[in-house]
């Protein structure tokens, strides 16, 4: 047996949950995880100060980058989903798409290999915070009671219908819209990361196999490791956009003109 | 009697998969047409989008039927 | 959707969104109406699977008469 069959041996096969669980770093505070998402948040804070520390008329490299991204979420998210109302929101998207892909692009960097994403808690801290942001925008704007009536009840309806269509808007707007919003990013990463694992994994265990045709056989198994890494960047890039068009629809119906 | 295969786990995951074709279809359906008819005739889209909605919720309501009834019948 | 001449500018609902937003009025509907239906199977000793069935069927219709009214007009 060569090297690399032995370490097929020790390989976890059928990839499973527990492939999830890392072993922490330093006591249980400290895992891959947070580690992973200090670094993602140190990289997008001096990826934009540097960018904007010295801006020029004709751009760097690093401001050209950086103003394409602000670009793309202030047209194309922000003003298609809000209106020009919504400029205001884009610095905060802006941050949010770039964590999110950075967050989300490290399940393919070799030595991380693992998207923080991947771990439901973390979608759901995102999730809240766009869950409070959409809340408190259209309480601030309409006040209470009136955002209520606006969200939970359709104009021009015979009031009998009331008490049938008030439990669906209650359910949709208030308790699917999260709930939908932080498990589409969570099963997305979770999903690619497991595929990546059975792909490659499989690759192993088929190569220490002791018959030569499944030997033969693992060479496509390693292909569609490859094409499933280069599709996760695919993933990744729409995950995260997916992610922010949603947040700024979810606000800017908050915003929205009662009709 | 021979027992020639056997199914291990709740069913109900096979008769939601059975449930999901034909919505699946539909909806396929709903949505080529939708994409031809916008196509052949690019200023009826506003219009069709109205028929495009309705569709599809007919269309997928059915699928629900069968995932909130996978899980809801034990 | 993007070059689609007569759509409101800022009022208009993303095709992302409508798609999102019709899939979960149906869920919703058919969720509440029919846990309230089974409920109601529950209390009023009707044979079971008659209170979800129609509560889902309740909920489904009052869901695509929201989704009418909401998006398609």
């Amino acid at each position: 047996m060569s090297g690399q069959l032995v370490v097929a041996q020790d390989l976890p096969w059928p990839p499973s949950v527990n492939d999830f669980y890392p072993p922490a770093v330093a006591g249980p505070w400290v895992t891959k995880f947070t580690l992973m998402v200090w670094l993602a948040v140190g990289l997008v804070i001096i990826f934009y100060m540097t960018a904007y520390r010295n801006p020029k008329l004709v751009p760097s490299k690093g401001q050209w980058l950086a103003e394409s991204v602000y670009g793309l979420v202030r047209d194309n998210i922000t003003r298609e989903q809000m209106g020009n109302a919504g400029i205001r929101f884009a610095p905060y998207f802006t941050v949010l798409f770039s964590f999110i892909l950075l967050t989300n692009i490290f399940s393919i960097v070799p030595g991380l290999q693992i998207s923080p994403n991947s771990h439901i808690a973390f979608p759901i801290v995102l999730t809240a915070i766009s869950y409070v942001l959409y809340l408190a925008v259209g309480v601030r704007k309409h006040g209470l009671f009136k955002y209520l009536k606006m969200t939970l009840i359709i104009p021009g309806v015979p009031w009998p219908m009331h008490f049938l269509l008030v439990p669906i808007e209650f359910l949709q707007n208030f308790i699917n819209r999260p709930v939908t919003l932080a498990l589409r990013l969570f099963a997305n990463m979770f999903a690619g990361h497991l595929l990546l694992l059975v792909f490659t994994v499989g690759g192993f265990v088929m190569l220490s196999a002791d018959n030569l045709f499944v030997q033969v056989t693992s060479v496509f198994s390693f292909v569609m490791a490859i094409v499933m890494a280069f599709f996760e960047v695919l993933v990744a890039v729409l995950q995260a956009y997916v992610f922010v068009t949603l947040t700024a629809n979810y606000v800017g119906t908050s915003l929205a003109e009662e009709h | 009697m021979d027992v020639l295969a056997a199914l291990e786990g709740n069913l109900n995951t096979v008769g939601y998969g059975l449930a999901a074709i034909g919505p699946g279809i539909g909806v396929a359906l709903v949505f080529a047409a939708y994409i031809q008819a916008s196509a052949r005739q690019p200023e009826s889209a506003g219009f069709n989008r109205t028929w495009l909605v309705l569709g599809f919720a007919l269309v997928e309501a059915l699928a629900l039927f069968g995932l909130v009834l996978a899980f809801a019948l034990s | 959707m993007a070059d689609n001449p007569d759509r409101e500018p800022s009022d208009a609902h993303s095709s992302e969104g409508v798609a999102g937003a019709v899939l979960g009025y149906l869920l919703a509907g058919i969720l509440v109406w029919g846990f309230l239906g089974w409920l109601a199977e529950g209390f009023l000793g009707v044979p079971a699977g008659v209170g979800i069935a129609v509560g889902m069927m309740l909920g489904a219709a009052a869901a695509i008469y929201l989704i009418m009214k909401r998006l398609g007009a």
